[in-house]
């Protein structure tokens, strides 16, 4: 018997959360105005928060704070009686950094407390001492392989946290400040500028790079959950609601299979072609099966086309006529896909097209317009419109 | 203030004059310190019987590591260790559950940044904390106001900015059909002159500071209230460390004043002081 598993979306704002609960998500971290590992998200206010958590509870979801800076001493003051306000705004857990403020959380509410992967977690002893601190999670440093993952679990009982898809760090979190010693941002405190996907030479050779793969956990999902993960974390606080929802439908589909064992060859090769489409990199599993090794470096010329495949998404509907705010160009003609948040993947031939006041148009071409399609299937708010990927 | 040199070598005869503190790695559990093996450090205790040995062990610690790493922690807790710069935490784990004699220096990098972590690990029985090389001199002073504990900081070395598991330096050349044996590698951001070292081996690869990091204007100010500045030899020629540690001593000494310090340090090694008087951005405006 599997147990139940959770597909932990990220959030950089309130529409991004709506979705990922409505795309599948089972819980939803995001980071508030301060205290954030991502200070440039758009994040939310503490009455976001309450709105957040009020909307995923609705949806029976759950709701996680960052608060995983690494503190200076000006961090401090303020960041006790913000906790306060949070765990009142209805938050599930904190996920932080810092041990201190395990201590303080846990001797003074009854929320969960995670620790954050910038701790870089790595073996059982600690997760046991951490355990005994009254961490309830732990978030494994992404250099953590399959069978070190599977014996801490076994071992210590402890529910554990992994990444499973998006962007890597190449260095171990925590353990790297390029950004403060390169922009003076500081990477420990949300200022991260990435420093590791800048192009150097090396000695005498030009053209060196530390940028490693994107994670792709897609086709090891089923033995992540034999082995006993409890939550499948998807990274990116900064990326759009519809790479969320392709991301969060497949996963939601593959693990949802996995439970139900009707995981088949088809549904996960599916799948994997569309998360390998959607985030438009090169990606690898790194560490969980070996160590990284050269296969899970970019190098010269890497590849990252701009993704202009999401079309648009439903924002109204009234009977089969349906509002949509337009991102991409599509015109009269394309055949196109609608996916929904029933998980559904539906083909569709655009054959008419309106702007706002009804008025027939040839094409989609305005970023951000609002336009009107006829279409013949009872479609949820929030469905999406995109090139063919099957 | 007392001074401890991160040694180069275990030839320690050349600092004992200036002093007799010491910071070396242990094999395969340390990452950018020199490293000897026990039986080596036990040689070295035996050759050097006064000194005060603090011993790194700051490898993140994987499972298979475990055993070993308990093993060296219960023989390293009959030797006259000074102390053990941790930075995983199953180090700490360890010596309280085998309740070891080993004091406990909090050293994990770049997160000993404020001063409750620091109270924190004082109250899980630390007897010392390293503080981050990317804080200020003002914020190591306000967390030595705040928490009774014997600090330290880096002073003089070039800085250990970023630490991987992945062998970036030999996944590159392999990429491009290359040999490279070099473990110091240097490289340069395109289109700047911003120039890094690159140092791979079995632990991974890091990336230091090419600049070697003056803080003496800093140690002037902290003297009072830091108990040991840290001087890292690792990637300095010998002739000039061995200068400013002199100087270092001659100060504290009060053979020679504070602007005498500061200006025949600089003349050694350049200005690059690093973050103690540059704040990092937090958020980007």
């Amino acid at each position: 018997m599997l147990n139940k598993v959770e597909l932990l979306s990220p959030a950089g704002d309130l529409e991004r959360l709506k979705i990922a609960c409505i795309y599948g998500a089972d819980a939803i971290y995001f980071g508030g105005r301060e205290y954030s590992l991502r200070a440039n998200a758009n994040n939310f206010s503490l009455e976001e928060i309450k709105e957040a958590c009020s909307f995923a509870h609705s949806l029976g979801k759950r709701a996680y704070l960052t608060l995983n800076i690494v503190f200076h001493n000006e961090d401090i003051a303020l960041v006790y009686d913000y906790i306060k306000q949070v765990v009142e705004a209805g938050i599930d857990a904190f996920i932080v950094s810092d041990l201190f403020l395990v201590k303080y959380i846990k001797e003074n509410f009854k929320v969960e407390v995670h620790l954050s992967t910038q701790v870089s977690v790595t073996n059982m002893e600690s997760v046991k001492f951490l355990k005994e601190m009254g961490v309830d999670r732990v978030v494994l440093a992404r250099e953590v392989g399959r069978d070190d993952i599977k014996k801490i679990i076994d071992e210590v009982g402890l529910p554990i946290e992994t990444f499973i898809h998006g962007a890597m760090c190449t260095f171990v979190s925590g353990r790297c400040v390029l950004s403060n010693y390169f922009t003076n941002r500081d990477s420990n405190r949300g200022g991260c500028a990435q420093i590791c996907r800048f192009a150097f030479d090396i000695n005498d050779e030009e053209n060196f790079s530390m940028a490693v793969k994107d994670l792709n956990m897609s086709k090891y999902i089923k033995d992540m959950i034999e082995i006993g993960i409890t939550s499948f974390k998807i990274e990116g606080r900064m990326r759009s609601p519809f790479y969320l929802a392709v991301v969060l439908s497949s996963y939601r589909r593959i693990i949802d299979a996995v439970l139900n064992d009707t995981l088949s060859d088809d549904l996960l090769n599916r799948e994997v072609k569309i998360l390998s489409k959607v985030s438009n990199r090169e990606n690898s599993t790194h560490f969980y099966m070996k160590e990284a090794d050269v296969s899970d470096q970019y190098y010269l010329g890497r590849g990252e086309p701009s993704n202009q495949d999401y079309l648009g998404i439903v924002i109204e509907k009234n009977d089969n006529l349906y509002t949509i705010r337009q991102r991409n160009y599509f015109e009269l003609g394309d055949k196109i896909e609608i996916i929904t948040p029933n998980m559904d993947i539906i083909d569709f031939d655009v054959d008419n097209l309106y702007n706002e006041k009804m008025e027939s148009i040839n094409k989609a071409n305005i970023a951000d317009s609002i336009l009107k399609i006829k279409i013949d299937e009872d479609l949820p708010l929030y469905s999406m419109l995109r090139r063919p990927y099957l | 203030m007392e001074l401890i040199v991160s040694v180069n070598s275990k030839e320690l005869d050349k600092y004992l004059k200036f002093t007799n503190s010491f910071i070396i790695g242990l094999r395969d559990f340390s990452i950018n310190y020199f490293e000897l093996d026990l039986e080596s450090i036990k040689e070295l205790l035996k050759k050097y019987c006064d000194i005060n040995l603090f011993v790194a062990i700051n490898k993140n610690i994987f499972n298979d590591d475990l055993k070993d790493l308990e093993n060296n922690l219960i023989e390293l807790s009959k030797l006259n260790i000074k102390g053990i710069l941790f930075y995983d935490l199953s180090i700490l784990s360890i010596v309280k559950r085998l309740d070891l004699k080993l004091d406990l220096v909090y050293n994990q990098g770049h997160l000993v940044t404020n001063y409750n972590i620091v109270e924190f690990y004082k109250t899980l029985g630390c007897k010392y904390a390293y503080l981050a090389s990317d804080i200020t001199a003002n914020e190591m002073e306000e967390i030595s106001n705040k928490v009774d504990i014997n600090l330290m900081a880096l002073f003089i070395g070039h800085v250990v900015i970023s630490h991987s598991k992945r062998k970036l330096v030999s996944n590159f050349y392999q990429h491009i059909g290359k040999n490279n044996k070099n473990e110091l590698n240097e490289i340069t951001e395109k289109g700047k002159d911003n120039k890094y070292y690159v140092i791979q081996n079995k632990q991974g690869t890091n990336i230091l500071t090419k600049e070697i990091l003056n803080g003496t204007s800093a140690f002037i100010n902290l003297k009072d209230k830091l108990k040991y500045g840290i001087l890292d030899n690792n990637l300095i020629s010998d002739d000039v460390f061995l200068d400013v540690l002199k100087l270092y001593k001659d100060n504290i000494d009060l053979n020679i004043t504070d602007d005498e310090l500061i200006k025949k340090v600089s003349d050694l090694i350049g200005d690059y002081d690093g973050f103690f008087y540059t704040k990092t951005i937090y958020k980007v405006k």
